[in-house]
């Protein structure tokens, strides 16, 4: 059941990548890496870390890419951005082609012994990475506030327009 | 002292930033000159802390917040480089029209974030640490924002960034697959194991050389350093050239020093790093040559000195790279406020043929400049001479000789583009209407700070070096 | 892993449903006139998405931090009644330093429409 779930999520997770790179609207594009980014999150289900899948929904797929859309939306889509051709970048693609299908072949041989797995059981399920966020990595945890809040006045400042004077 | 109280220091600092941009929001316009006092009241309580934690040094939150005196020694160069950028900021933000009082909130998140680097073990917190750094690093970036340049240095700054930090967080990934462990004393114990050879582990320690490459600006990962240090608000980039170059090398001294000691395979890192700080200072003196803009030709001298620091990193000198790191504080910012020094309501006067005659028109500023420059340049008695000294020497006595020559050379080439300015200010007939504001006591109170600094670092070390000697003891333990 | 992945697949295999149902079943008559963007019965006035002004991206930005926020309460309720009030401490002090961010943020006029 796993192999046939994780075969059909891999199926659709790569050809909704495809589809974004092959769409010409990039709005279509979005809504692809919108698919992609949810199967992402059923592969972190798979590995039995729901906490994570749900997060890589609600995170990726509902807010960051709102804010691709609103970026697509900025700009002027109707003609959309034609790509330049040059000689040297079809060579040099398909040089990483080649060496990305060598290491695809050396994956899929180290697949059928997977490494080590002895660490992917403490993050489980929810709880038990509560009980960490609060306990252990305490520090790290009140340190994303200051991070947060050091985005939002950023933000802000660099957007919001001058009170006039 | 429990676990709360080792708090305080950073506490403090976000405690300020906090209140300073609540009080941005609620105060009047006419009040809002008080801000900068605030932040520097704040740095002061903080630095006060620092001290009074100087003997009781711990590790808290199971090694990820890690007091010892060589964090505090950064958290001291740190509040320090604040305040005087706080200070040679006060006027400047209202004469170039980018009074945000934001702007000091953003320093102080921008300070905590670099603390929080220094004083970890961990790296996931120095991860979280370097990006409230780097966001506060971007807002500030473009905070000029009636400004191309700014805006433009702003994006650069971000996208460039934001790959970096994509670096070093896979190159953590990557450790983290191979060790089990964000820490880097465990990380370091693998290296030490002989039988652990591991492809993965190695990869992630490239990644995360690339990452903080980046943020130390060495060559050639250096792209964006010109047009960012060019574009910024000049406080702003004066605080790039110090602050995030300082919490960078205090994160790589943390993790090499254990690292050369230790490790099995470091002798590739070890050459990687070798390339990577001769390019640098090649590369930045070369180009410096050729720059007409006086803060473009600092970023690039900036550039160099790290090519430099990064030699003290390969001897393994970690007295003498916290005596360079704390001589270029001051000798950097005080080229960076005779440059602020050099303004007026709404311009500032950043070219080489802007500064001709003015030696004489505006003696101080020509004077404590043309210090600064001696100073970069390495010339006695001034500290940059003995903190260049300090870190070839030991490279010698570690047998880097082709690297130490290289280093001199690559330093006479600097002494041309630092002298051309010198000679703009003393030697050449005005050509331009330069007339400045000259009525700015924090300014003035800072260049004459660093000039304090620069002159008695250089003629006597003996105090400093005594506190260096503590702070680098624990991490050799 | 099964309830969840239950989920995805319900969901997921809803989505593809609602999708084809409307092709198979739906008549598929056009004309030009049906093909124009629907525009209250006038003829349409703009043929494509006009750029929208940078406000917006300030308030998908900011939705963005606060579902950041948000996401960590998840764990926290989980783990309450384990750590007990240490842990009501912790959030406490993880959410008043983001309502201060938010104060911030609303005394800044982020939240109004800029004319």
């Amino acid at each position: 059941m796993a192999y046939f779930l994780f075969f059909l999520l891999s199926v659709v997770c790569i050809a909704s990548v495809l589809g974004m790179i092959i769409s010409k609207n990039q709005a279509y594009s979005a809504l692809f890496v919108i698919l992609a980014f949810t199967c992402t999150g059923g592969f972190f289900a798979l590995l039995d870390a729901p906490f994570i899948a749900v997060i890589q929904i609600i995170i990726y797929a509902g807010a960051i890419m709102v804010l691709f859309i609103f970026v697509i939306m900025m700009v002027d889509v109707r003609k959309g951005i034609t790509p330049e051709k040059k000689k040297w970048t079809s060579g040099f693609a398909s040089g990483i082609a080649v060496i990305l299908f060598i290491e695809l072949i050396v994956a899929l041989k180290m697949a059928f012994n997977p490494l080590n797995t002895s660490s992917s059981q403490a993050i489980g399920n929810p709880s038990d990475l509560g009980y960490l966020l609060f306990t252990k990595y305490l520090y790290p945890f009140e340190i994303t506030s200051i991070l947060i809040i050091t985005a939002l006045v950023g933000a802000i400042i660099l957007v919001k327009k001058k009170e006039k004077e | 002292m429990n676990t709360y109280t080792a708090l305080y220091p950073i506490l403090t600092i976000v405690t300020g930033a906090l209140l300073i941009i609540l009080l941005e929001v609620f105060l009047k316009k006419e009040k809002k000159d008080y801000l900068g006092f605030i932040a520097v009241l704040f740095l002061l309580a903080s630095g006060a802390e620092c001290i009074k934690f100087w003997n009781k040094g711990f590790s808290y939150f199971e090694g990820t917040l890690l007091l010892d005196k060589f964090a505090l020694f950064f958290f001291l160069i740190m509040i320090l480089t604040v305040i005087f950028i706080t200070l040679i900021s006060l006027k400047y933000l209202s004469l170039q029209h980018t009074d945000h009082g934001e702007y000091y909130g953003l320093l102080l998140f921008a300070l905590s974030g670099m603390m929080i680097m220094v004083s970890s073990r961990d790296f996931l917190v120095i991860f979280l640490g370097l990006e409230v750094l780097s966001m506060a690093s971007y807002a500030l970036a473009g905070l000029k924002r009636d400004d191309e340049r700014s805006s433009e240095a702003a994006i650069k700054y971000f996208l460039l960034g934001s790959f970096a930090s994509a670096f070093l967080v896979f190159g953590i990934a990557l450790l983290y697959g191979a060790v089990f462990s964000t820490d880097i004393s465990t990380i370091m114990n693998f290296f030490h194991v002989e039988t652990n050879f591991s492809l993965m582990a190695l990869t992630g320690m490239a990644f995360i050389i690339i990452g903080f490459g980046f943020k130390i600006a060495v060559v050639p990962f250096h792209m964006w350093t010109p047009d960012v240090y060019q574009g910024s608000p000049t406080p702003v980039t004066a605080f790039f050239s110090v602050g995030p170059k300082a919490a960078g090398f205090a994160v790589l001294m943390r993790i090499f020093f254990p690292f050369w000691k230790e490790a099995v395979n470091s002798e590739i890192f070890f050459h990687i790093l070798w390339i990577l700080s001769v390019l640098t200072m090649v590369v930045g003196n070369l180009v410096a040559l050729r720059q007409k803009n006086v803060k473009r030709i600092l970023a690039y001298s900036s550039i160099a000195h790290a090519g430099y620091i990064l030699v003290a990193i390969l001897a393994g000198d970690n007295s003498g790279l916290l005596f360079y790191l704390t001589v270029y504080l001051f000798m950097n910012i005080g080229a960076f406020s005779a440059v602020i020094a050099l303004s007026r309501k709404g311009k500032e006067f950043l070219e080489l043929e802007d500064y001709s005659g003015i030696g004489f028109r505006y003696p101080w500023i020509g004077a404590t400049f043309t210090v600064f420059l001696f100073s970069l340049a390495g010339f006695p008695p001034t500290g940059g001479f003995l903190a260049k000294f300090y870190i070839f020497s030991s490279a010698v006595h570690k047998g880097l000789v082709p690297l130490v020559i290289i280093g001199v050379l690559a330093s006479l080439i600097s002494v041309f583009y630092y002298l051309r300015i010198v000679i703009y200010m003393y030697m050449r007939e005005p050509t331009r209407n330069v007339v400045i504001f000259s009525y700015n006591p924090a300014l003035f109170l800072v260049l004459f700070l660093c000039l304090y600094g620069v002159l008695m670092l250089g003629i006597f070390p003996g105090n400093i070096l005594l506190y260096i000697k503590q702070a680098v003891a624990p991490l050799a333990f | 892993m099964s309830e969840l992945f239950l989920v995805f697949l319900v969901t997921g295999v809803l989505g593809i449903i609602l999708v084809l149902i409307n092709k198979i079943l739906g008549p598929k008559k056009s004309n030009p006139t049906k093909n124009t963007p629907f525009e209250c019965g006038s003829p349409y006035l703009q043929d494509r998405i006009t750029p929208v002004p940078i406000k917006y991206y300030l308030v998908a930005f900011l939705f963005l931090l606060f579902d950041v926020e948000v996401v960590f309460l998840f764990p926290w309720a989980l783990v309450f009644k384990k750590i007990g009030s240490p842990a009501l401490i912790y959030m406490a002090v993880y959410i008043l330093i983001l309502a201060l961010g938010f104060i911030y943020a609303w005394k800044k006029g982020a939240f109004l429409w800029e004319k």
